[in-house]
């Protein structure tokens, strides 16, 4: 296949289409630069020629239509359910999780524990599944080697990151009201000062609220870390939310500007009133949160947030006309980072070039219809593909890796699910997955001794853990329960049913790796990736502590715990005398991790790697630890961070 | 949404005689007349629970009902179908939940923070 040059000329080629690839891209051009993002997922418009964007709103919604009416056709509604899995550019599906070693689906799993999480290669990213939780992270977690004697600190603290947090909340729209947000060992002075969210709390659900006063204020023993325990108060907080509500008339800021003098993103004084963003076919739908209860897989409002929201922004002017200086390229899969041959004077091999190879069609046919394979030339480069798929790109041009690192620190939020039946009706089944967490257990002494974790409240009963309601009909109807007796018995099961769950912090561990190997590759003829994965005894022992506190817990809030780990399902370990199973809460990160030392890391604080002077990487495969929080927000905020970086560096160019 | 749903077992009874289903049908719909609900329960457990041929189409037809479903393999929770996007919103089961089928029929902003009506 020969090999054509794009001859036109960018700042910056960007390499993925999902919120990083967004918000770098909308940011660089906003403050003048000329920006190419390269999708390997497929757009909206059926042509391969695209320029600008997909902006033929009526194509828009019916293609948003199409991922709806795959959701409700789909028998397991799992993550990856509305969309495309592309021949072309595969995305992982939990449905293949098996025993190790396994090579179902598009990972190759070699063990000894299966990873649990998934992504989505399509326009828009993961964020298109997303549940929307927008929690900063908190102080202390970018120092866990200081405070705890654990895994490593950040180069970077919460306090240089906080500004960018605003930004990142102010793109994503983000619901939540400070003076109900509560954090262990947080000061709300310093955490918030006099900042408040773009909108209004989204509303707690019922459950939440029967919970919460059923709960009281409980005390619960916790390790103090010094191999005694330690009583803490255990209280319930709001969970701020990517999904649109009220806004909130004190909210006076944005949008976010370049200020070329004094080389900062900011965020604008605003007069008027924050202005939720609605759905990509129609700014009228989606202003506000319907009660859908399906923002994972699908909104199908777009009330949530999705990086299309983000794309379509930068696509088009506010007058209308397609933005001169954004390209989006989709049906683009890129292969390889092109890299001088011998270093220049500095030691530096910058980048010279992305392959690239196009398709035609829609990408999940057998016959794969390749356009071409192509080069393209920037004044900078930025990997914003995943956390997975940067690795693995990296790693198959032989690049960014003085450090040893790239793909290395595979980190999750490894979770426990705990699950029973309230004393009274408490009607789950409705409104956004999660609106209340318990935060109690993210930070303290005891991450010396085993997982910080997040126990959010469900509110869709068991649907995760036994995939109920069908579940509960298809136990019913083993037992031969029909008519009267059967509406009887699933509206009493239905209504009562409470799922807990702990998200516990995974460190980073070299051998928790994605690597590449020739034997594994794609109908495209790119790498599979290739992971090695395992629990470590001390997100075990969060797992022991986790089920102790939730035993304790549904015993004063009247939930009969109906919790069972199977030892046949892939995820189950022992700890001590006790049976679990784990599930992945599709938070992969750590991969290509931000340092101090090109000796063990990947990117310098500036996100920048350190081998390759006009390469950079953006996504959660930065992040230097995982924390309690999901880790879009965060990413997010590194995200105007690394743009706030390129366009210093772009000053030099001229 | 009927056609969806007699589609649906006429394409999936396999060898089965439809007439069977048709004439067990009659039976309990004589039952039922009759006001006679022991009889009708009996005659349920019976016909349609206990013939092995049967049952799983017993089993599958209740699926539709309440969740738009049909069970390929009988013993294989994973090979279940979604009959139509109609069959899966109107499941009875979400309306027993005091709920609605996710992803359609959305109740609006902030619903879920009171008790179902």
């Amino acid at each position: 296949m020969p090999v054509s040059v794009n001859e036109k000329d960018y700042d910056v080629c960007i390499v993925g289409g999902g919120i990083a690839g967004a918000i770098l891209a909308k940011t660089l051009v906003n403050a003048g630069k000329s920006v190419i993002v390269l999708e390997a997922g497929n757009g909206v418009t059926p042509s391969d020629d695209v320029n600008g964007a997909d902006l033929d709103i009526q194509r828009d919604q019916r293609k948003y239509q199409g991922y709806l009416d795959s959701y409700y056709r789909a028998a397991a509604k799992v993550p990856n359910a509305p969309y495309p899995n592309l021949k072309v550019a595969p995305s992982p599906d939990v449905l293949d999780i098996a025993d190790t070693p396994s090579t179902k689906g598009y990972f190759v799993q070699m063990g000894p524990s299966p990873f649990g999480s998934d992504y989505a290669r399509t326009p828009g990213g993961t964020t298109m599944h997303w549940l929307g939780t927008c929690l900063r992270m908190l102080p202390n977690d970018f120092r866990m080697k200081s405070e705890y004697g654990v895994a490593v600190d950040w180069p970077i603290s919460y306090e240089d990151l906080k500004p960018y947090y605003e930004m990142a909340e102010f793109e994503i729209g983000v619901s939540a009201t400070v003076e109900h947000l509560k954090y262990p060992n947080t000061d709300k002075t310093t955490f918030f000062g006099d900042y408040v969210y773009p909108m209004n709390e989204i509303p707690t659900s019922y459950l939440d609220k029967r919970i919460q006063e059923a709960l009281g204020s409980r005390m619960v023993k916790v390790s103090d870390g010094k191999g005694g325990t330690t009583d803490v108060a255990v209280y319930v907080t709001p969970t701020p939310q990517g999904r649109n509500s009220s806004p909130n008339p004190n909210y006076k800021m944005g949008p976010v500007r370049w200020d070329a003098k004094h080389g900062k993103l900011k965020l604008d004084r605003s007069d008027s009133r924050f202005k939720p963003v609605g759905a990509t076919w129609d700014a009228y739908t989606g202003q506000r949160c319907e009660g859908n209860a399906s923002c994972v897989p699908i909104c199908p409002v777009q009330a949530k947030y999705n990086a299309l929201k983000t794309i379509r922004s930068v696509a088009r002017n506010e007058d209308g006309t397609l933005n001169s200086k954004f390209t989006i390229l989709y049906r683009t899969v890129v292969s390889k980072v092109l890299v001088q041959d011998k270093a220049d004077a500095n030691g530096d091999r910058p980048v010279i070039g992305i392959t690239y190879k196009r398709y035609r069609g829609d990408g999940t046919s057998e016959k794969i219809l390749e356009v071409g394979e192509y080069t393209i030339k920037a004044r900078r480069y930025v990997l914003a593909a995943h956390a997975v798929e940067n690795a693995k790109i990296l790693l198959a041009s032989k690049i960014a890796n003085t450090s040893g690192q790239v793909g290395r620190n595979l980190m999750d939020h490894v979770t426990l699910l705990t699950w029973g039946l309230k004393d009274e009706p408490v009607y789950p089944f409705r409104g956004p997955g999660s609106t209340s967490n318990i935060p109690v257990f993210r930070d303290g002494d005891f991450r010396r001794e085993h997982s910080g974790f997040i126990l959010p409240f469900d509110n869709w009963g068991w649907s995760w853990p036994v995939f109920s309601p069908g579940s509960d009909l298809d136990v019913a109807l083993e037992e031969q329960v029909f008519g009267q007796e059967l509406k009887s018995r699933l509206e009493k099961h239905l209504t009562r049913q409470v799922l807990f769950h702990c998200e516990c912090e995974q460190l980073p561990e070299q051998e928790n790796r994605v690597t590449i190997d020739d034997r594994y590759k794609d109908d495209f003829g790119n790498y599979r990736p290739v992971i090695h994965y395992q629990i470590s005894d001390y997100l075990k022992k969060a797992f022991v502590a986790g089920k102790q506190i939730s035993d304790q817990l549904f015993e004063d809030a009247g939930i009969e715990d109906r919790s069972t780990y199977s030892s046949t399902d892939a995820c189950y370990f022992e700890y001590g005398k006790k049976g679990f199973f784990y599930r992945g809460a599709g938070h992969l990160v750590g991969t290509h991790r931000m340092g101090c030392s090109p000796k063990d890391s990947v990117v310098s604080k500036q996100q920048r790697t350190w081998d390759h002077s006009n390469l950079y990487l953006v996504g959660c495969g930065n992040m230097a630890t995982l924390g309690t929080s999901n880790p879009t927000l965060t990413m997010a905020a590194l995200t105007f961070w690394a743009a706030e970086n390129i366009l210093n560096d772009l000053k030099e160019v001229k | 949404m009927l056609e969806d749903y007699y589609l649906c077992v006429m394409e999936n009874i396999g060898n089965l005689d439809p007439e069977r289903l048709w004439s067990i049908a009659a039976t309990l719909d004589r039952l039922k007349k009759l006001g006679n609900e022991a009889a009708l329960a009996r005659e349920i457990r019976h016909l349609l629970f206990s013939d092995a041929d049967i049952q799983p189409i017993s089993k599958n037809i209740i699926r539709l009902w309440y969740t738009g479903t049909w069970r390929m393999k009988p013993n294989d929770s994973f090979s279940s179908v979604v009959v139509s996007p109609e069959a899966y919103q109107e499941g009875l089961i979400w309306k027993l939940a005091h709920a609605h089928p996710p992803g359609a029929k959305q109740p609006g902003f902030g619903s879920w923070a009171e008790q179902p009506r």
